[in-house]
């Protein structure tokens, strides 16, 4: 009785907790969100209601084909990444292929190469004149008739697939590992095959996770910039990212971008009501409090094939970029070829201690992405933990909010950035917390899919026994969710570290002379052509990922990522 | 006119850059006696303590060197320093005169003009009339009659080619020459629709050779890059045997060895020529003034040099030893200028994006 009467005379404290978790998406998203489509509305000088923005931006029909184009792209891109990620993620976290350990890492590997570089790295592997892979088929067919072009629609899909399979492959990896063995062995004493078992009963359970990961896939390919900024004006294949850029350049209509910007929410909030739609008569309940046992599955024959697959997808997203990339940094000259004497640290040395100005920013973004990662953490894995458990009415509105940001591309989104929070009262213009806030808005969508995919994985009556036994919200969340989602959420905390690393868009407006982070002298060496800087500090960088991978590994105590039983 | 770095192994070429910079110290040494006027303007200055300075006219390394020099010369004025890329601050800077809250005390534009014209209109840029604008080069003095903004850096746009892929004998001599048909399938160029200089280039080709020109190029499947220092990395990765580049984008490959020479053509680089102002609302008016004549000065050309980047003084020879007066260049004219934009629409058509 005592339990009742504490319960009826305070409101549960999670409420507070949700009320302030909803006040920051007012202040990060709802806000800059709100000015963006305010200012589609407004007329470049005077600021005036007018409706001519939508008419320069949609009125062209090029502008029209860059939008089509841009769907056709993340359809294929979904497409791809799916073919890679699915299989590697079952094989790595069900089966008892070879060197599964090994492969994480690799797809790892792939995860924390810059979509930029992996664009140039497929220039020099996949172009149609000079191309290694081209050049060696040259040699081998006696043709001039090359293989692959990487200036082409199925160039642009490939390399954003070698970096954006990642996700799927992590959201699946993770629904997977809490699949217990049992259901799967039921179907296996019916007589089902280890394929039939992976379509029929495993497939179905991580349903949720599969459809977020594609969500989220195709949202951010329709977003990203560096690919297409280097291919599609030679593959004549306009997207809107590009065509936003030319919003940019003078004279500048900026209001015009962000009319244009606005289908790109439009669509977000359509993907997610069809994902609602697909997912809302079926339960994907599959952790529950009575325990279950995890056992890998015996391939057989298979198990070579499937090696072999795994480490055909690991060389495309992989290998082949970083042995162009490694070539380039230790290089003096990268385009001079393979010799002893081209050979050099030079490269390394200047960025470790003769270049302070890269090394201090390198400094700069590892911890502003690690604060930002938190953040965005505990925020996704409240308003996950809402909408999961439905706590307040409409909490899918919340849902929408989280995930718009992945559409905005970033330099609409840090302008919005700009406009609400750099004027006083606030005046953050030039501060760390003008980046991180903007980081956390910009990575929020991958936090909260991962945080909701798990949390939908859990059932809810290990909570309901916490609250049957005395305990609030909160101490359930505390004792049972988040122990439950440690590993799921060490991989959600990567999961936006690396990208906020590396991210560029957003910090190119909204740094100021104290805060330049590394992506802006990356953009300084590229642009003066000095790939062998650019390729030297993302060798650095990735040296330092792979480490603070491997440091999570350590602190969380289990085999996360780097399993290799 | 070529530079050709099998002609000059990467080594010798440091040593002779290195005599370059060392003649360049002693040059700096003897220019950097402070005028009177200079020495009157710091005092003011150094009450002042700080001054603003955003600038998309050089990249981030080369403004922190920019900065690291003036302070040697005026270390009791600190300069905060903002760069951005060109569209980015220009919008930065209308957002802030929008708020009536503009930091900066010296704007640096990366614009052939037209931004700085539009804002001297609105009333923004304060007149002041440097007597170091009196020491650079004639074709660099008075771009705005009133002395409201001052060319502060030039940038060359030439050619850039794989040195095993075209033969000495081959090299085109003009722009012209890129119109053959032995050029197809060769050549990469910028995209004006996402690059200044790029579309300073068309501009320039269109009234040189008519629109005609650009459509052999097309015709000739040339391939276009959004960003104009792309067509360098295609070249020296073989993939084109010809780009149109900037000057600073090439040079750096061709020190380091990789595969690459540079052409000056004959018919004229092509030059873009951006000026700075000073802040009509400056709260540090001296020390902007003090900083305007620095980026007039030899000390700041020395460093741009440094950094592949050309002089806008004859004293200050551009990186290979040339001043810039002694090759032949060509400019957009003012009324050129005007109609820059102009160009995109049709080039979107004739390319395909």
């Amino acid at each position: 009785m005592r339990i009742g009467r504490w319960g009826a005379r305070r409101p549960d404290p999670a409420t507070l907790v949700f009320l302030l978790a909803g006040l920051i998406l007012t202040f990060i998203v709802v806000a800059p969100l709100l000015r963006l489509v305010w200012s589609s509305f407004q007329e470049a000088r005077g600021g005036a209601f007018t409706l001519v923005n939508y008419v320069v931006a949609y009125g062209t029909p090029r502008h029209v084909t860059a939008l089509v184009n841009t769907l056709a792209m993340g359809a294929g891109v979904v497409v791809l990444s799916s073919l890679f990620a699915a299989p590697l993620a079952w094989a790595c976290s069900r089966t008892n292929m070879p060197a599964r350990g090994f492969i994480r890492l690799s797809v790892v590997g792939a995860f924390v190469t810059p979509p930029y570089l992996a664009a140039i790295a497929w220039i020099l592997l996949a172009g149609p004149n000079a191309g290694w892979i081209n050049q060696a088929w040259f040699a081998i067919s006696g043709t001039h008739q090359s293989l692959v072009n990487v200036f082409s629609y199925w160039g642009i899909v490939l390399v954003m697939s070698t970096n954006l399979f990642f996700y799927l492959f992590v959201y699946l990896t993770s629904a997977l590992e809490m699949v217990s063995s049992e259901s799967e062995e039921a179907a296996n004493i019916l007589g089902a095959s280890v394929l039939q078992t992976a379509f029929r009963v495993t497939f179905p359970l991580i349903l949720p996770a599969f459809l977020g990961g594609l969500v989220v896939i195709f949202l951010q390919s329709i977003a990203l910039f560096g690919v297409p900024a280097l291919l599609s004006p030679a593959a004549k294949f306009p997207v809107v990212t590009t065509q936003l850029l030319q919003f940019f350049e003078y004279p500048l209509r900026v209001q015009v971008a962000a009319a244009y910007s606005v289908p790109l929410v439009a669509i977000t909030v359509l993907l997610f009501s069809l994902q609602r739609l697909a997912l809302s008569r079926k339960g994907f309940v599959s952790v529950t409090g009575k325990g279950g046992e995890r056992r890998p599955i015996a391939l057989g024959a298979m198990r070579w094939p499937m090696f072999a697959y795994a480490l055909a997808i690991c060389t495309i997203s992989v290998f082949l970029p970083w042995l162009v990339l490694l070539q380039t940094a230790f290089s003096r000259a990268w385009g001079a070829g393979l010799s002893f004497g081209n050979l050099t640290l030079h490269n390394f040395t200047m960025i470790l201690w003769e270049l302070g100005l890269a090394r201090d920013a390198m400094i700069r973004s590892l911890q502003y992405a690690s604060v930002s990662a938190f953040c965005a953490i505990a925020l996704g894995l409240c308003i996950a933990y809402i909408v999961a458990r439905r706590l307040v009415p409409q909490a899918n509105i919340l849902s929408v909010l989280c995930m718009v940001p992945l559409v905005i591309p970033g330099i609409v989104l840090a302008i919005g950035f700009y406009a609400t929070y750099a004027p006083p009262p606030l005046a953050l213009y030039g501060t760390a917390t003008i980046l991180i806030l903007a980081f956390v808005t910009r990575f929020l969508p991958l936090a909260y899919t991962s945080c909701g995919s798990a949390i939908r994985n859990i059932h809810p009556e290990m909570e309901d026994a916490v609250r049957i036994l005395g305990g609030g919200r909160l101490v359930a969340l505390r004792r049972v969710v988040i122990p439950l989602l440690k590993r799921p959420l060490v991989g959600a905390w990567l999961l936006v570290f690396v990208p906020a690393v590396q991210e560029l868009s957003t910090a190119v407006f909204l740094v100021g002379p104290q805060t330049r982070v590394i992506s802006l002298i990356l953009l300084d060496f590229s642009e003066q052509g000095n790939l062998e800087m650019v390729a030297a500090a993302s060798c650095l960088l990735l040296l330092i990922i792979l480490f603070v991978v491997v440091l999570g590994f350590r602190v969380i105590g289990r085999d996360f990522m780097l399993r290799s039983a | 006119m070529t530079e050709d770095n099998r002609a000059m192994p990467w080594r010798r070429r440091n040593l002779v850059l290195g005599g370059l910079a060392a003649s360049l110290a002693g040059l700096a040494g003897r220019a950097r006696a402070i005028t009177d006027d200079e020495k009157s303007l710091y005092e003011l200055a150094k009450k002042e303590r700080e001054v603003t300075w955003y600038t998309s006219q050089i990249l981030g390394e080369t403004a922190q060197r920019v900065v690291a020099a003036f302070n040697v010369v005026y270390p009791d004025v600190k300069v905060n320093l903002l760069r951005a890329s060109g569209q980015v601050l220009y919008q930065r800077v209308m957002q802030e005169i929008s708020m009536n809250a503009l930091q900066a005390d010296v704007i640096s534009l990366s614009d052939t003009g037209g931004q700085q014209a539009e804002l001297k209109e609105a009333g923004q840029f304060l007149q002041y009339r440097p007597k170091r604008s009196a020491e650079v080069m004639p074709a660099f003095r008075d771009i705005d009659p009133d002395g409201y903004y001052h060319t502060t850096i030039v940038a060359l746009t030439v050619m850039v080619y794989n040195t095993k892929l075209v033969k000495p004998e081959e090299l085109p001599k003009t722009w012209a020459d890129l119109a053959d048909p032995r050029w197809k399938g060769r050549i990469a160029i910028g995209h004006p629709g996402f690059s200044s200089l790029a579309t300073v280039w068309v501009t320039k080709m269109n009234s040189l050779y008519g629109w005609g020109f650009m459509e052999k190029l097309a015709k000739n499947d040339t391939q276009v890059t959004r960003n104009i220092n792309d067509t360098t990395t295609l070249v020296t990765a073989g993939e084109r045997a010809i780009g149109i580049t900037p000057a600073p984008t090439a040079r750096p490959g061709v020190a380091k060895g990789n595969p690459i020479g540079i052409i000056y053509p004959e018919d004229g680089s092509i030059l873009a020529a951006s000026p700075s102002g000073i802040a009509k609302g400056s709260k540090h008016p001296n020390a902007a003034k003090l900083l305007m004549e620095f980026l007039l000065g030899p000390e700041c050309a020395k460093v741009i040099v440094e950094d592949y980047g050309d002089s806008i003084r004859a004293d200050v020879p551009s990186p290979g030893g040339k001043s810039l007066d002694q090759i032949k260049t060509v400019a957009p004219s003012a009324e050129e200028s005007k109609k820059m934009g102009t160009l995109v629409e049709p080039f979107r058509t004739l390319f395909g994006f």
